[in-house]
């Protein structure tokens, strides 16, 4: 076993990629702000990777920069919206059901700002389509100049329409 | 020689320590049997699972040690922490962690080795308990018979005489007695009867009175004084003038004496315990050493075998040794390597386990960066021993004999005990044992 480990001691001697594998372990122990540096570096050098953009969505969310988040999640979404459906709290280890469990505890539910409403439409995205889909109306309907709710609302509305002519489909009541 | 994946597995499922690997997201995908074993989770049930929602460790959160490799690029060794079990019992664990690579040098996952340290705890725990008698290393046959004479004689007052090569242990034996006796809690006094010039050895045991000798200023108690209610160790005590050897014996006979220059008689309560190096015949046989003196000491003899009659005891000596020094030289030095184990076994120890221990200073002394003992970093008496080591296997059962036999063999040997011992091919402490088993002795 120790010549084994001295093998792979030579391996990490080597200057390698490794922010992938550290942004996700930092992001499983919810380590955003740590998450955030690695995975970004990643996305820079893999821009491929939907599922560093996925957990990176939410580490800009976490860490306050809003506007980064909206720009990827839109960015997403156009791209393959159902990464971000598809999600599994579990399987997944998606850590969004606590996160909206701790800022709906932290607002004031009847007045929600526009600000609040996006973060909680883009966090329900990774848990319920339709709470999602709540979450973006209000906020066009807070401010309906808002031209990110705008575009997020039309790519749901239609995944919507998409999902309805499917039978049996599991996101859409 | 390439493995294929079942090959590999196969290799992992035969380690006696926990391995499980991640991917780059964390999640298990393998496990071998011996981590099923300690965190009593199946394989089936942990693979494609996080590993953080297995081991639900501390750990997890806030220094996982693949996260810990993929920062610093070192990998971990015999990093110790705690786990938790399916059936949710803390596990205190060591590990080694290490990042696995693919052909591009990416990081693709990581692997981490455990121990269960409440096994080696445990192990640890037991070999003490085994290796280890009141300070006394070792788990031989020859030695726990002495262990179990020890405990045997713990409520008798009986003198008792330690007979053995210089540098067995005798002293260790002394004290073991001591602290298994129900005097145990009461002085405990040593002296080494052959540092003193005769005039003064009788000042020491007895004590003086002021005027009794140009140095003697003022009253001064002797060892025996001190040691009233307790013990005293009286080491080389074969060695001692004999007119000192008669009072003594009056000590030993009445438990009085006087100080030098007094004519009052005092009284003590002490159990004697003595030792001696010397060919005990041949002092008798010499006149150097009181007969009647040697029986009254000898009432339980304790033979302690040289190292070369118990060698099983040397790993356990060495292991003892190895960390006594690594503590007073501050030096990670755990093990000896299996050459010099040979050497070390092949060496006929002398000067027994005192010379031992000299040499494992002296191989400590010169082993600066080395994690174990060399060979080349022993004494070059031992270097260029080329003896082999004939283990000692001289015993009887209990079985062997019944009482008329043991008679007729006493009676033989006219209840010569060393002599009926040298017959049988046992030690006398064997003898002893065999005797009292057989109602023969007190």
């Amino acid at each position: 076993m120790k010549l084994y480990f001295t093998f792979i001691k030579l391996l990490n001697s080597k200057g390698s990629k490794m922010s992938e594998m550290l942004g996700n372990q930092y992001f499983m122990a919810r380590k955003f702000s740590e998450a955030e540096k690695e995975l970004e570096e990643c996305s820079i050098s893999n821009p491929k990777n939907k599922l560093i953009k996925k957990k990176l969505i939410i580490c800009y969310v976490e860490t306050g920069k809003l506007i980064n988040a909206i720009e990827l999640f839109i960015s997403l979404i156009r791209e393959d919206i159902d990464i971000i459906i598809n999600t599994h709290p579990i399987d997944d280890d998606c850590p969004c059901p606590e996160l909206i469990y701790n800022y709906e505890n932290s607002l004031d539910l009847n007045n929600q700002g526009e600000k609040d409403l996006l973060i909680l439409g883009i966090l329900w995205l990774y848990c319920d389509f339709n709470k999602s889909m709540e979450k973006f109306e209000e906020a066009v309907q807070k401010k309906s100049s808002d031209i990110e709710a705008k575009t997020i609302l039309r790519i749901m509305k239609a995944k919507e329409l998409e999902l309805k002519q499917k039978d049996n489909n599991p996101y859409i009541s | 020689m390439a493995f294929n994946k079942n090959f590999t597995d196969d290799i992992l499922d035969s380690l006696g320590e926990g391995v499980f690997t991640v991917d780059k997201n964390f999640k298990i995908k393998f496990f071998n049997k011996a981590a099923e074993k300690i965190t009593g989770h199946k394989r089936d049930e942990v693979i494609g699972k996080f590993c953080k929602h297995i081991f639900r460790s501390d750990l997890c959160f806030h220094d996982c040690p693949i996260a810990k490799v993929l920062q610093t690029k070192k990998n971990i060794y015999d990093f110790e922490t705690n786990i938790q079990s399916k059936a949710k019992d803390t596990i205190p664990i060591k590990l080694n962690s290490a990042v696995l690579y693919n052909e591009n040098e990416e990081p693709v996952g990581g692997v981490i080795s455990f121990k269960d340290l409440c096994d080696v705890e445990s192990l640890k725990f037991s070999l003490k308990k085994e290796a280890d008698y009141h300070g006394i290393i070792g788990r031989s046959k020859q030695i726990r018979e002495i262990f179990d004479l020890i405990d045997e004689i713990s409520d008798s007052d009986a003198s008792v005489l330690i007979h053995g090569q210089s540098g067995t242990g005798k002293e260790l034996v002394a004290n073991a007695i001591q602290k298994t006796c129900h005097r145990k809690d009461k002085p405990f006094i040593k002296i080494n009867c052959s540092v003193f010039p005769d005039n003064l050895l009788a000042s020491e045991l007895f004590g003086h009175v002021k005027g009794a000798f140009t140095d003697a200023v003022k009253d001064r108690p002797g060892r025996f004084e001190i040691a009233d209610g307790g013990t005293i160790f009286l080491d080389e005590v074969a060695e001692m003038p004999l007119q000192m050897q008669v009072k003594l014996l009056r000590v030993l006979q009445e438990g009085s004496f006087e100080r030098v220059g007094e004519s009052v008689t005092r009284k003590a309560d002490v159990r004697v315990i003595a030792a001696t190096n010397i060919d005990i015949q041949e002092a008798l046989k010499n006149g150097t050493f009181r007969e009647d003196l040697y029986y009254r000491l000898n009432v339980i003899p304790i033979e302690v075998p040289p190292l070369s009659a118990r060698m099983d005891d040397l790993i356990p000596l060495i292991n003892h040794f190895l960390s006594k020094y690594s503590i007073l030289y501050n030096k990670e030095i755990k093990e000896v390597d299996e050459e010099t184990i040979e050497t070390l076994s092949s060496y006929d120890w002398p000067g027994n386990i005192r010379e031992l221990e000299n040499v494992i200073e002296y191989a400590f002394v010169r082993a600066n960066k080395e994690k174990s003992i060399s060979k080349d970093k022993l004494p070059l008496i031992l270097r260029n021993n080329k003896a082999k080591f004939v283990p000692q296997t001289n015993f009887i059962r209990s079985s062997d004999f019944d009482k008329n036999e043991m008679i007729e063999i006493l009676k033989r040997n006219k209840w010569n005990k060393t002599a009926v011992a040298k017959e049988l091919g046992i030690g006398r402490t064997t003898l002893w044992r065999k005797l009292k088993t057989l109602g023969l002795v007190e």
